[in-house]
């Protein structure tokens, strides 16, 4: 289990007070709008606000006013940023001295395809030369990332709609994630650190399984099978609440039309 | 004159990859220069760009003169076009992978010369590594851009591999106030070992963890980053006269750089 002790009276921004929205300009470029939510979260009103977008080497940074007079950026440009590549935010308040008051980190922003805006991104998607592989999870990021093969036309759309695309690679993507958390990490406590990627997928997790089943906790052999079989289960509910088998069942009555 | 710039395809790189892979398996083989300009391996590059086969001297010349090259491009054509800085790579192949004496040549991994763009190998490549650091940064990470093209640092290693580092200005002028050394023209003797002695490279990035949790580094100047670091790093901070040399050459690359 991992405990996160926080010693500098730092505050946690939740990330459901943070919304970024991508989009693409004409001109191809990559630009955001950010909202942030501060109320009754006691930041003294000259605390600046800053949002950062990084990735690799890229790294652009927006000063976005204070907290009693917030200009936060609307149709913000971020040159350099390959405008399918992944991208995550930070959102920064800090005292006019650079003394760290309030983070969100490694927030994943919403493409304009993803409608639910309600719904926190657990797996953000990243397009990247693959050679000859069409997908692979990336699970050593923070968060993981699926990569797609950006030289495979009409990827995006694949991935988002296709049946056979959905029901044959998602339910592997949930089964090498929870093995990740559960049983490489032994992450199985979700209330340890609610913002944290793991205890976010585990919520998801207990979501779809329709009741607050925790993933069984310990490292013993007896206890290794368990943790395997409440993966299968995730899995299973995962491809029943997407309906994947019945979307490959219809994909491959459509092929063969 | 110069030389068209191209971009490997596919098979352009699969075969410099077996190359690489003969060369790391002893075998001396010349390297496959004559892909360069063929067209079943590679590609034009839009923007008749043209290269000379110079010999840099550092990665600080190498990336001047690629950065002045590149300046009218948009850099979403060059940043992580892979068959760009591979073509590059094959192309400088004898300053990225000099024979020895005996005429062999050591590539180490594929990355550093076949640009790989997961996050835990895209800054080994020997060109857009540097490149990378020197587009951020300007003129004023010397620390990091000094040294023949095919030798990274450890000072490089250490502080390009951490995301949070490379590219924070702040972060980077300190390094390069307490670890470069002006008169040898790259780091100073003993600064970047491998234990975590007082005030060394290594505890340097252990404090400067430490304090980015508490302080918004990126807000800061390398000099005020300084001031936050304990007494420790004092025997690292150059004597007075010296002083004067990095603050003008942190000035001089304002504004010359990303992100300004």
């Amino acid at each position: 289990m991992i405990r996160r002790l926080n010693y500098t009276g730092r505050k946690k921004i939740p990330r459901s007070r943070v919304s970024i929205h991508l989009a693409t300009t004409i001109e191809g470029h990559l630009a955001f709008d950010t909202t942030l939510n501060l109320d009754r979260i006691a930041f003294p009103g000259n605390a600046k606000i800053f949002v950062e977008a990084y990735r690799r080497a890229f790294f652009k940074r927006f000063p976005c006013g204070t907290v009693s007079n917030p200009r936060l950026p609307k149709s913000c440009v971020l040159e350099g940023f390959d405008s399918r590549s992944l991208v995550l935010f930070r959102i920064k308040v800090t005292d006019p001295k650079g003394r760290l008051l309030g983070v969100a980190d490694k927030i994943i922003p919403r493409r304009p395809e993803e409608e639910s805006a309600d719904k926190l991104c657990l797996l953000p998607v990243d397009f990247v030369d693959l050679g000859r592989s069409i997908w692979r999870l990336d699970l050593a990021g923070d968060p993981p990332s699926l990569q797609l093969n950006k030289n495979i036309e009409n990827i995006r759309e694949m991935a988002r709609s296709d049946g056979s695309f959905l029901s044959l690679v998602y339910p592997e993507v949930v089964r090498q994630v929870f093995h990740k958390i559960i049983v490489d990490e032994n992450h199985t406590d979700p209330d340890t650190d609610p913002e944290d990627w793991m205890s976010r997928w585990i919520h998801f997790a207990m979501s779809i399984l329709g009741k607050r089943l925790l993933p069984p906790e310990g490292e013993s052999e007896p206890i290794l099978q368990e943790k395997l079989r409440w993966i299968d289960d995730v899995v299973d509910a995962f491809s029943a609440s997407n309906q994947l088998l019945e979307k490959f069942v219809q994909a491959q009555r459509i092929r063969e039309q | 004159m110069g030389t068209p710039v191209r971009t490997l395809n596919e098979k352009g790189i699969q075969i410099f990859r077996e190359y690489l892979a003969e060369l790391r398996i002893g075998l001396m083989r010349r390297a496959p220069v004559e892909l360069l300009e063929d067209p079943g391996y590679t590609a034009k590059m839009k923007g008749g760009l043209e290269v000379e086969k110079l010999t840099f001297h550092s990665k600080l010349d190498m990336v001047k003169y690629l950065f002045e090259k590149f300046q009218n491009l948009p850099s979403s054509q060059i940043d992580q076009n892979i068959g760009l800085w591979s073509w590059l790579s094959l192309y400088y192949f004898d300053q990225v992978c000099p024979a020895n004496t005996a005429g062999k040549r050591d590539p180490g991994q594929d990355c550093r010369h076949i640009l790989d763009l997961d996050f835990r190998r895209y800054y080994r490549h020997l060109l857009n590594g540097p490149y990378n650091i020197f587009r951020f940064h300007g003129e004023r990470a010397p620390l990091l851009l000094s040294g023949p093209l095919n030798k990274p640092s450890k000072f490089y290693e250490e502080l390009s591999s951490r995301q949070g580092f490379v590219t924070n200005k702040g972060v980077i002028e300190a390094a390069n106030f307490l670890y470069y050394d002006p008169h040898r023209k790259g780091p100073k003797s003993g600064a970047g070992g491998i234990t975590r002695k007082p005030g060394t490279l290594l505890r340097f990035i252990d404090v400067v963890q430490q304090l980015d949790l508490n302080y918004d580094l990126y807000s800061m100047t390398g000099a005020e980053v300084l001031a936050l670091l304990p007494s420790e790093f004092d025997e690292w901070i150059p004597k007075e006269r010296l002083k004067a040399t990095f603050w003008r050459l942190f000035a001089k690359g304002k504004g010359k750089s990303e992100n300004e």
